[in-house]
């Protein structure tokens, strides 16, 4: 198996070159940076994540087999465990802070959607803000249980393969499948006036 | 191919994952279908919209803050690889020391009490039964029978040695007020 440049930038790393472990965050700060902000829907604590998943990676430099996994994948499941992580606690702290359903009875996914111009939604000419689209979009993720946002972030944000999806989360592929299907299908329907205005 | 079972394939319709055959049906499904059209089109903004999610810039502090904590755990492993380098020094030495202070230990046992190990050869001693035999050979108090004083001891005890014997002599020691100290 040849060594792609993750791995190459790992040897470096494993012979002392601290400047090659720079390159590793500098290659993919931002990829996951941008997955975990979809997934816990907050950018700080996304932020934090991130940090401590680089702070894993290099704990493990001494550990890391070149060839044993591909380096995405290995970073990947690093950064998605802390997340379904953070997300479990957060599910506990919440229940333990409140459980008042919101004002006027409506979630964070209704209320921005009744913020936005009533125009917007029934106009067929008014076409939606590609932005506006996009802050639909990642309220609508941030809604999806963390078993579908989790694969969903990975194969349609992160763009990688179901295979390699497969191995992150470490569910049967078939499984994979099927839980990005259904994500896809409850973000159209969330999404459905807005993604009908577009065409 | 009906409605509903295209609105379930989408999905794999979308990322390439159905046979040539399936394919075909879906797309000739759509092309007669005005809602499944409707809704392939809608499916396929979402996708849209969900690839052109803008990337998240990391803030400007967090590589100064990975930094600072990237360099407290190079410190930590600091001390560590010392010891590291040290270790297959200290798994030869220790034992070393140990085997050595075990050594001097048993000289100093030995020059202190020579004659609690002098066993005699077995060819040239006597075995003595002291239910049998009670007699106890002394010279003096806190005197130690040894060896040369077996061919008297076993005249004055009218035993004649045997080549065919195994003879054992007990080297015994006792205090001034005869009691056995050392055997």
């Amino acid at each position: 198996m040849i060594p792609d440049l993750d791995d190459e930038l790992m040897q470096r790393c494993q012979a002392g070159d601290i400047q090659a472990f720079d390159e590793l965050v500098t290659r993919h700060r931002v990829s996951l940076l941008s997955f975990a902000s979809r997934v816990v829907g907050d950018r700080e604590t996304a932020e934090d994540l991130v940090q401590e998943t680089f702070i894993r990676m290099f704990r493990a430099i001494p550990r890391y087999k070149v060839g044993k996994a591909k380096f995405t994948t290995w970073m990947y499941r690093i950064l998605s465990n802390l997340c379904k992580n953070e997300l479990r606690n957060r599910g506990r702290r919440s229940q333990i802070v409140t459980k008042s359903p919101p004002e006027n009875g409506q979630n964070d996914y209704q209320q921005i959607i009744s913020r936005i111009p009533a125009a917007a939604s029934s106009h067929p000419d008014c076409q939606l803000e590609r932005k506006e689209l996009h802050a639909m979009i990642e309220q609508a993720i941030s809604e999806l249980p963390p078993k579908y946002r989790i694969p969903l972030a990975l194969r349609d944000i992160q763009d990688l393969s179901y295979e390699e999806i497969a191995k992150i989360v470490k569910i049967p592929m078939g499984t994979v499948k099927s839980r990005i299907n259904r994500a896809r299908q409850t973000l159209q329907e969330r999404l459905k006036p807005y993604l009908e205005a577009e065409t | 191919m009906n409605c509903q079972r295209v609105q379930k394939a989408l999905s794999d319709y979308s990322d390439g994952l159905l046979t040539p055959t399936k394919t075909e049906e879906i797309r000739e499904h759509l092309v007669s279908c005005v809602p499944c059209r409707a809704r392939c089109q809608s499916f396929q903004n979402m996708l849209s919209g969900l690839h052109t999610l803008p990337p998240i810039a990391p803030s400007t502090d967090f590589d100064l803050r990975l930094q600072r904590r990237l360099h407290e755990i190079s410190a930590e492993r600091s001390p560590r690889k010392h010891s590291n380098w040290l270790t297959p020094l200290y798994r030869v030495l220790i034992p070393s020391m140990v085997g050595l202070v075990l050594l001097i230990s048993a000289a100093a046992y030995l020059s202190y009490h020579p004659q609690q190990l002098t066993l005699p050869s077995v060819a040239n001693s006597v075995r003595l039964d002291p239910e049998e035999n009670p007699h106890r050979v002394m010279e003096q108090p806190g005197q130690t029978q040894s060896q040369p004083l077996l061919a008297d001891f076993l005249s004055s005890q009218d035993v004649q040695p045997s080549e065919s014997t195994n003879y054992v002599l007990y080297t015994v020691s006792y205090d001034n007020n005869g009691a056995l100290v050392g055997f």
